[in-house]
């Protein structure tokens, strides 16, 4: 009887171990999956941030002095770069950043566009100081906003 | 063998194999740890590097007053100013002390047709003020800007 006895304790003593064994695993795949579905969003929300102001920014800064205006064509506000008699329009519609380029202004309709950029928000505005004020804000995590002086391209030398 | 005997082979391997387990798993969220910190600094660099873009920005369209304006503390000085911009841990300008600020020195040099500005900046993180992002830069401004301003 006693032998029966030490037999089944020593038989849940292994399954025990063998559950928390288990157990453990499971959390371990849970956790670092979390950790890397977070890891991921706050990346991917940098990175919007950072590609979507910085190609706004750099295409006003090769523009040059002059041929950079905030307009509303068809409806949307617009970045307007003018360049030879084109137009390229970059603008903010249905959800995502847009670039459309036009020999004719009035040929402009928002969905003529590339979507460049996904974003939850993006906004383009000239601020009290005369600067182009540039938005954005990702699917996930806090807006960055760029603001860039009238006369860009004479940034500063390192 | 017996039974129990086999039991208790088979019950001091589940030891071991759990023992390397948990050393495994302790060097697993230790990574996980680490690359989720590294994660963070990289957002926070990126936004450190929009900051000082954007005091560029102002210090170009309005000089060293646009700066001085919104700096919590400020300091001028015979050849240039040095100031403090704070900012909360979402980036927005705050008019106390924050998770951020930016330190922002301008040091001017007289030259022949104007003058050269060597400007300093330094974002710093938190109350133990590690450098986030750092720059040193600098511009020539010839005598007409001068005088238009």
């Amino acid at each position: 009887m006693r032998i029966k006895q030490r037999k089944t304790a020593d038989s849940l003593a292994v399954l025990l171990v063998l559950g928390v064994f288990t157990v453990l695993c499971m959390l371990l795949v849970v956790m670092g999956a979390k950790s890397y579905q977070k890891l991921t969003v706050q990346l991917n929300a940098n990175d919007e941030v950072r590609a979507s102001l910085n190609y706004v920014a750099n295409k006003v800064r090769f523009a040059g002095e002059g041929s950079a205006r905030l307009a509303e064509a068809d409806g949307v506000q617009v970045l307007e770069l003018s360049d030879d008699g084109f137009y390229n329009y970059i603008y903010y519609y249905d959800g995502h950043i847009m670039e459309a380029a036009v020999e004719n202004p009035s040929d402009f309709t928002p969905k003529t566009g590339d979507a460049l950029l996904k974003l939850k928000d993006f906004s383009m505005k000239i601020n009290e100081k005369g600067q182009l004020v540039l938005t954005a804000q990702p699917e996930t995590g806090a807006s960055a906003e760029l603001r860039l002086a009238p006369q860009n391209g004479t940034g500063w030398k390192q | 063998m017996n039974h129990s005997t086999k039991l208790n082979t088979f019950f001091v391997e589940m030891l071991l194999v759990l023992l390397f387990f948990s050393v495994c798993a302790a060097g697993t969220l230790l990574f996980f740890g680490r690359s989720h910190q590294m994660a963070e600094q990289s957002c926070e660099k990126s936004r450190a590097v929009l900051c000082v873009q954007n005091a560029e920005q102002d210090y170009l369209t309005g000089g060293e007053q646009a700066i001085l304006r919104e700096a919590v503390q400020k300091q001028q000085r015979e050849n240039g100013v040095s100031c403090e911009l704070w900012y909360d841990k979402d980036w927005k300008l705050s008019q106390k002390e924050n998770a951020y600020h930016l330190v922002f020195k301008t040091e001017h040099a007289a030259r022949t047709a104007g003058e050269y500005v060597t400007v300093t900046m330094h974002v710093l993180a938190g109350p133990s003020k590690e450098t986030v992002y750092s720059i040193t830069t600098g511009k020539y401004f010839p005598k007409e800007r001068e005088a238009a301003q």
